[in-house]
């Protein structure tokens, strides 16, 4: 199986469209022999989770991971040599300010997506375990969640671009 | 061995803790625009040791009650979804508005002090509404919403009782002569939402009727009551006297309004025992299968006498009057 790095997944047809593969890599990873078998999704039919979400989510969460791994490695090397701190790099620094949470809810849409339609693998299903309560209900906690998230991050950022105007003392 | 009565004195200890612990912070927090700025600074430093740790007791009470008892947990946090909902983003705003009230200046403090009152105010209003729903059973209508309102009310005058009296032992001068004035306030509050608790149960469900109008049981049952009252003039007079010098017994006064809570308590938890859902669901109708309940009673035996000494370790630690400048 190869590992693909990038594709549109095609749910009504079962295949990727645009994908860019590395070969064996896939079987490699997860069997540990490039021959390996992965058994592929339609072996769970029909208790199989959406493709899309799942796909794009394992990529952000494991793409972005990656892209700081190699952003903080060059940043330490380059600060270890005494490289003065680019202008350039500084930047991407600061693009980065929010990529760990990024990665950690891509992540957690990859296992919450991924195991529907299962609440408890083989035992209890969603649909199952859903309460007495009213779509109105759901609606008006989610939107009072929303507000307040986003209350609470627009004071987180006003908190950290305060803080680095003011520099390190 | 029938565990289900364990662990419901240990929710019910769990919930009776949350009550009184995190009630004075909560209250402390409903009372700071009644403050000066410098005071509201004393008042968040006399709470700040203690303040979210409190809050481990109502994840410990939910906690038994999803482990222990999951059908009441599925009936109970059910029914009371919204209120929840709402007590969660009342306690999420306050948690957040307390760190950032220290770092911030000008129009910014004051901001987050408000937030910081507007969500203890909702956590400790909408518990309030929690037990008012509960009590009644969740019976749907206008006059039982506005029931559940009144207790939410009244759980806040609890809250601002509790907050006062845990001033008045963790303060000086000025603020505790006025948290002492506060602390009667809080005592007409409290005394109304317990008469009318009181007299709402036994008129909404039969069964807790009979319990408590059940001679010659009656006669014995209202030392309960009685004590209650007691407790509440004595503490009307401690803080009377309290007020004639700068120090005295200051832990009186929290202690006896906890006696109150605890008195209450009681009386409810003789009034629905043994239902978790008054008239519907019994602690052993709803407790988990016995299998669980073993492996649950092993981690409790663990865990509760950590959660107790780590408690008691703290509030020796930063026990005595609070001192300002704790975080500026």
């Amino acid at each position: 199986m190869p590992l693909v790095l990038f594709a549109i997944p095609n749910e009504q047809e079962k295949r990727n469209d645009y994908s860019i593969e590395l070969p064996f890599v896939g079987s490699l990873i997860l069997t540990h022999d490039v021959k390996g078998e992965v058994k592929g999704i339609e072996a769970f039919e029909p208790d199989r989770p959406p493709v899309a979400p799942l796909f794009f989510g394992f990529r952000i969460m494991v793409g972005v991971g990656m892209m700081m791994l190699l952003v903080s490695w060059y940043t330490a090397w380059a600060t270890r040599h005494g490289l003065p701190a680019r202008r350039w790099l500084l930047w991407v620094l600061s693009g980065f300010t929010f990529s760990g949470w990024i990665a950690t809810l891509a992540g957690w849409i990859v296992t919450e997506v991924g195991r529907q339609p299962w609440l408890v693998q083989g035992v209890l299903r969603t649909r199952d375990a859903v309460g007495e309560i009213t779509g109105a209900q759901l609606g008006a906690s989610l939107t009072g969640y929303v507000l307040t998230y986003a209350g609470l991050l627009l004071a987180y950022m006003v908190v950290i671009t305060h803080m680095a105007g003011k520099g390190s003392e | 061995m029938d565990l289900a009565p364990v662990f419901l004195i240990v929710m019910g200890a769990a919930v009776l803790a949350y009550v009184v612990l995190d009630g004075f912070d909560l209250g402390v927090g409903m009372l700071m625009p009644a403050a000066t700025g410098e005071e509201q600074s004393l008042m968040v430093a006399s709470i700040g040791p203690f303040w979210d740790a409190n809050e481990t007791w109502l994840v410990l009470g939910v906690g038994v009650l999803l482990s222990a008892f999951p059908a009441a947990h599925g009936v109970v946090l059910g029914a009371l979804y919204l209120p929840v909902a709402a007590m969660l983003v009342g306690l999420m705003i306050r948690g957040v508005a307390f760190e950032m009230r220290m770092k911030a200046h000008g129009w910014h403090r004051d901001l987050w002090n408000w937030l910081f009152w507007a969500g203890s105010f909702a956590a400790s209003f909408f518990q309030g509404v929690m037990l008012g729903r509960y009590i009644t059973g969740f019976e749907g209508g206008f006059g039982y919403w506005l029931f559940a309102m009144v207790v939410g009310a009244s759980l806040c005058g609890g809250y601002v009782l509790l907050g006062a009296t845990w001033l008045v032992y963790k303060t000086e001068g000025e603020l505790r002569r006025k948290a002492l004035a506060w602390a009667r306030w809080g005592l007409l509050w409290v005394a109304l939402g317990v008469a009318l608790v009181s007299l709402a149960t036994p008129m909404v469900s039969e069964t807790v009727r009979d319990k408590w109008f059940d001679f010659p049981r009656t006669l014995w049952l209202m030392i309960l009551p009685a004590a209650t009252v007691a407790i509440g003039i004595a503490l009307w007079r401690a803080t009377r006297k309290l007020e004639a010098g700068p120090r005295g017994k200051d832990l009186l006064p929290y202690g006896l309004a906890v006696a109150i809570f605890a008195l209450s308590f009681l009386g409810l938890a003789y009034s629905i025992y043994p239902y978790v859902v008054i008239d519907k669901l019994t602690i052993w109708e709803a407790a988990a299968h016995p299998s669980a309940q073993k492996v649950i009673f092993i981690g409790a035996v663990i865990v509760l006498p950590l959660i107790i000494g780590y408690t008691i370790f703290s509030y020796r630690v930063f026990g005595g009057k609070a001192r300002e400048k704790l975080y500026d």
